[in-house]
This record gives C-alpha cells, structure tokens and sequence, in this order.
C-alpha cells in the first residue's frame, strides 16, 4: 500500500463508495449492486444470460419458427439454411420442434416448481409451527419419500397419476416439495424464536396471521438458493421421464422423446445432438444462476455439492 | 461407539420398513384392478374373483401387507403380472448386471473424481484447477442418458471403437465385456466424478488454512508430509459422506443409462414394470432399492463416524 500514492487510493475508494453529508458511506443503487454483483460472479452471470434466454425463446420462440408439427416431404433432412437444425423423420422442421420443446421443458419446470414451493411452504411451516403430533407425523412422512432416490420415486408417482402435463407437473411438484420441506421447516423454526413473533403473540394475533405477515417474508433466501437449482433438475427430470416414454405423450414436442425418437437413427446425428444440446445448455444456465445465489446468500455451503 | 451403532442401524431399519408401507399403499392407489389386468377384460367375473382370491387382493390390507413382508423377508415377492415369473428371480437376474454397472461407474468417479479435485486443490488457479473446473462445469449440466448418447455418437458410430448398446456377461469374455461397459459406466460415473473433484477441491483449500497445517509447514516439515499426513486425512473424512450420498443418485442414474445402452438389469426391469402396470414387480424393486440406499447411506454415517470420532455424540 505505501508505494501507491495516497490520492489515488482514496480516488480508487470513492469510485465505489460514496459518502452523504454527514461522511457516512451510502448504499449503492440497486442498479449498481446489481452489476456488482455480476461482476463478482462471471459464472453466474453467464448462466443468468442463459437461464433468460432459454426462458425467452421458452415464451416468444415459438411464434418466431414454423409449425413444429408441419410435415413435409423432405425426410432427415441435415441442417441446412432453410431446416437450421435439419428435419425429423416425418419431415418436421427439427429447430422448431427444439424450440417447442423448451416451451413444454420451462412451463413445466415452472409449474413443477409453483407446486413444489407452495407446498413445501405449507407444509414446513405448519408443521413447525403445530410441533408434537402433527410434526412428527409430517417429518417421518417425509422422512420415507427421501428413502427414495428422486428419479425413482417420480417413475412411481408417474404410475399413480397418470401421464400428461398436469400430472408430470404434479409428480415433480411433489418430489421438490419433499426435498424443500426440512429447509422451511428449520427457517419457520428459528424465525418463531425471535422476540418479534413473541411480541405479535402477545397483542393475539392468530397462528395464520404470525406464519403470513412474520414468517412468510423471511423464507425468501432459504427458498431463493432452492428455486433456481430446481428449475435446472424439472429441465432434467423432464427429459428424463419422456426419454423413458413416461412424460406429456406426443404430438407435444419434448426433448426426452426426441432424444428417445433418434435412438434408431445413429447415422442422422443431428437428431440426438440438438435436443441433447439444448437441454445440456439451459440445465448448465439453471445450475450456475443457483450455484452463485446459494454463494451470495450463503457463503458457508460455498463448494458443497 | 456401540450405542452409535445400535442407534444408527434401528432408524435404517426403521426407514425401510415405513417406506414399505408407503410403497405397498401407493400401489394400492394405482387405478385399474391387477387381476382385470391379469386375466384380461373379456375374462368371466367368476376368473377374475378367482384370481382375485388367488393373489390375496380379497383379504384386508394389513393382512395383504404382513403376507407380502413375510414373502419378503424370504425374498419372495410374488409372481410377476406381466412377466409370468416370479418377482424374486427376475431381480436375481438384473442383479447382476446392474451392480456390475453401478460398481463400475462408482470406481470411475473416484478413480476419476478424487485425483481431479486434489490437484485442483492443491494448486488453484493451476493447470489442474482448470481442468477441475472446466470438466465440472460441463458435468453439471448434461444430463447422463444425454452424455450416453453423445458417448455412443462419438466412441461407437463416429469411431467404432466400441460396439454401441447390449453387455456381455464377465465370466465369458472379459475384454467384450469391459469393452461394452466402458462407456455406460462413464456416462453413470461422471456426473458424481464432478460433483467429487469440487468438494474435495473445496475440503482440501479449506484444510491447507488451518493452524496446524501452518504448524507443521512451521516446524520444517517437507511439503510432501505436510500435505500427505496433515491436509490430506483431515480433508478426505468429510469426502466419506459425500462419496456414500452419491451412490444413491449413482443408482438411479443407472436406471435410465441402462435403458440408453439397453443392458438388461434393474433399470429395464423396473420400466418395463411401469409400463406393463405390473404392481407386484414395482413394488418388491423399490422395496430392494430403498434397502440398499439406506444401507449405504448408514454404512456411511457408520464410516464417517468411525474416521471423525466427534460426530457419534451428536
């Protein structure tokens, strides 16, 4: 430090701090920490400009390519510059049917996920805040369902309720929701210690009242770290049950069934590779997005898993 | 330590016997009756009645559970709906194979996974470290069937140099035999190779910070033993339990990367089980599966409790 002239340390400091009247150092717009924060974690970044781009053309690509469903006579076709991604074996143009099937991959990972949280949030607080009977019963249930390995215990579900998006949605929902019920639970616990809880209970508000308006808002880190990882296995699990055959049954394009589709058909790589591709990429962009928000938000877990 | 033990083991036991139960109820929640499906629907009412009375659906449901974990203890499982054999020799069948493969993958992804995280640790920013990185971060979005596909692409079509799908058992010929297992077992390992080389590579940054690692660096030890007989066993121990959870995601990826490389074992089984609604078949396989996960995850706790005294208290 003592080589580095005084004023260009101090110039260096106030570039990133500044100071209001009274010399104490104010709080950086959000805008400003936002892109500090990007700065600190490039991977993250990276992954959150994928996350938001699969996100994106999850929402709007469908409307920018021709019907995945269109069948032509032009049979495996390569990619080209009318099929960038070439064509199935109907003749279907493959880029739209990629493009659709990130349609089908986010909103159910987007549903799985709405379930899996709400009921998570749900159960681990009620079951925190009820203790004795009610909890013991829950964490014993839950307890089981994590006996089982995830993809497994999805296979069995998807066999209890059927195929099709709503179920698929549902049997993931369900698998997040167990994998997220102890973290609410230990959150709603710790938080129902503080003297601010205490207090609401004391001027009588009811159980409903203390779980929304003093619990509730501080589930956000806990559920944030979980969220994002989340979406990235949906994509996977996803993939996973139509590969098996076991997903939203056909005409829906999904990337498990084309990848299950283009099994016989090694010598038209394209087939295999595209869907593979996409579905790598937009799991990798989930992961690192949840990778530097646990990292954020929980310095301690840094490395683990 | 023996009460440790003792503690450690009931709740295994525990767990296993209340995951049957849920296992069994939710089989009962399937729709559509298994003997309509044995028989087939054109069947008479009074065949299916008897077929009916024959597997046992007609007496009570705790009867029907303390029947079936009986057979079960004595590793009889019932007949199979949709095989016509019985449960019990059709997983003896898949065993093998199955093991065979996750065994296989597991070694990789320590052989693998261990040396990648040391280097990467001992020397961050080095050349390993990005070699570390670089393989975790492709790891840790593909998925492994998608890794199998890429694999039987490169190594198999584009190559040649491995056949693409089936196995060939490993008392006929050895060298077929690791040939046609070489690429399931990367495509199964990978993902906990990658998942083992970040954690070690974490574990091992952490412990090289600790005083007596300065101590032993202090008093003039060689750098070898510093890092061989003073960061290296305190940094592995927490590896134990990591290394022991992966094997249940190690299962049931060998679950789908049997179906990609179409080797017989208990992932074929278990979809063809599924599909055929076979109930008697899916439940004595998630029975066994959860058996052997919760073995491995007490022999785990067991283990780490044995290197690292100070978790058997709490």
């Amino acid at each position: 430090m003592s080589d580095i002239p005084p004023s260009l340390v101090v110039a260096e400091a106030a570039d990133r701090v500044q100071f209001d009247v009274y010399g104490l150092p104010v709080r950086a717009s959000w805008r400003r920490r936002g892109l500090r924060l990007l700065r600190q974690h490039p991977l993250g970044a990276f992954g959150l400009f994928v996350a938001l781009f699969v996100i994106f053309l999850a929402a709007f690509g469908p409307l920018l390519t021709t019907d995945p469903a269109a069948v032509s006579a032009e049979i495996l076709a390569g990619p080209s510059g009318e099929h960038w991604f070439g064509t199935d074996r109907l003749g279907r143009d493959y880029f739209a049917r990629v493009i659709a099937g990130a349609r089908l991959s986010m909103s159910l990972a987007l549903g799985a996920m709405l379930i899996g949280v709400s009921a998570a949030l749900v159960l681990g607080m009620v079951s925190a805040y009820a203790k004795g009977a009610v909890d013991l019963l829950l964490q014993r249930v839950i307890d089981m369902m994590l006996a089982f390995p995830g993809l497994v215990l999805l296979l069995l579900l998807a066999q209890v309720i059927g195929r099709g998006w709503q179920s698929v949605a549902l049997g993931m929902g369900i698998i997040f929701s167990v994998s997220m019920v102890r973290i609410i639970r230990a959150s709603t616990l710790s938080t129902l210690a503080e003297s601010y809880v205490e207090a609401a209970r004391i001027v009588g508000a009811s159980p409903y009242r203390i779980l929304w308006r003093h619990v509730l808002p501080n589930m956000g880190p806990p559920l944030l770290i979980y969220v994002t990882t989340l979406l990235g296995a949906a994509i996977l699990f996803e993939g996973a049950l139509s590969f098996l055959g076991l997903g939203v049954p056909p005409p829906e394009p999904s990337w498990g069934r084309m990848l299950t589709e283009a099994r016989t058909l090694w010598k038209y790589p394209h087939l295999s590779i595209f869907p593979g591709v996409a579905m790598t990429i937009a799991v990798l962009g989930f992961n690192l997005v949840g990778d530097s928000i646990r990292d954020i938000l929980d310095p301690r877990l840094r490395g683990l898993t | 330590m023996g009460s440790f033990l003792v503690r450690r083991f009931a709740q295994g036991i525990l767990t296993v016997v209340l995951a049957s139960v849920l296992v069994f109820l939710v089989m009962r929640l399937i729709p559509g009756d298994p003997a309509l499906l044995l028989v087939g629907t054109d069947a008479s009412p009074a065949d299916v009645e008897a077929v009916r009375e024959r597997l046992g659906l007609n007496e009570p449901l705790i009867e029907q559970y303390a029947d079936w974990l009986i057979g079960a203890l004595q590793a009889d499982f019932g007949p199979s709906i949709s095989k016509g054999t019985e449960v019990g020799t059709l997983m003896k069948v898949a065993a093998l194979p199955s093991a065979e493969l996750a065994v296989a993958g597991y070694l990789f992804a320590l052989a693998f996974g261990i040396p990648l995280g040391i280097a990467a640790g001992l020397k961050p920013g080095g050349l390993g470290d990005y070699a570390a990185t670089g393989f975790t971060m492709v790891t840790l979005g593909i998925p492994n069937f998608v890794l199998g596909i890429l694999l039987i692409w490169v190594l198999a079509v584009l190559l040649g140099w491995l056949p693409i799908t089936g196995r060939v058992a490993i008392n006929e010929d050895p060298i077929e035999a690791i040939k046609f297992l070489i690429m399931p077992m990367i495509a199964v390992g990978a993902g906990t190779a990658a998942v083992l080389a970040r954690f070690v590579r974490a574990s091992i940054m952490e412990t090289l910070n600790q005083d007596y690692v300065r101590t032993a660096r202090a008093k003039g030890l060689r750098e070898r033993a510093v890092v061989l007989r003073h960061a290296m066993r305190n940094a592995l121990i927490p590896v134990i339990t990591v290394a022991a959870l992966q094997i249940g995601f190690l299962i049931s990826g060998a679950v789908i990367v049997e179906v990609v490389f179409a080797r017989p074992g208990f992932g074929s089984l278990i979809i063809a089980g599924v599909i055929g609604r076979d109930y008697q078949l899916i439940q004595g396989m998630l029975v066994v599966l959860v058996t052997v996960f919760v073995v491995v995850n007490t022999l785990a706790d067991v283990l780490y409790g044995v290197a690292d005294p100070r978790i058997r208290v709490s």
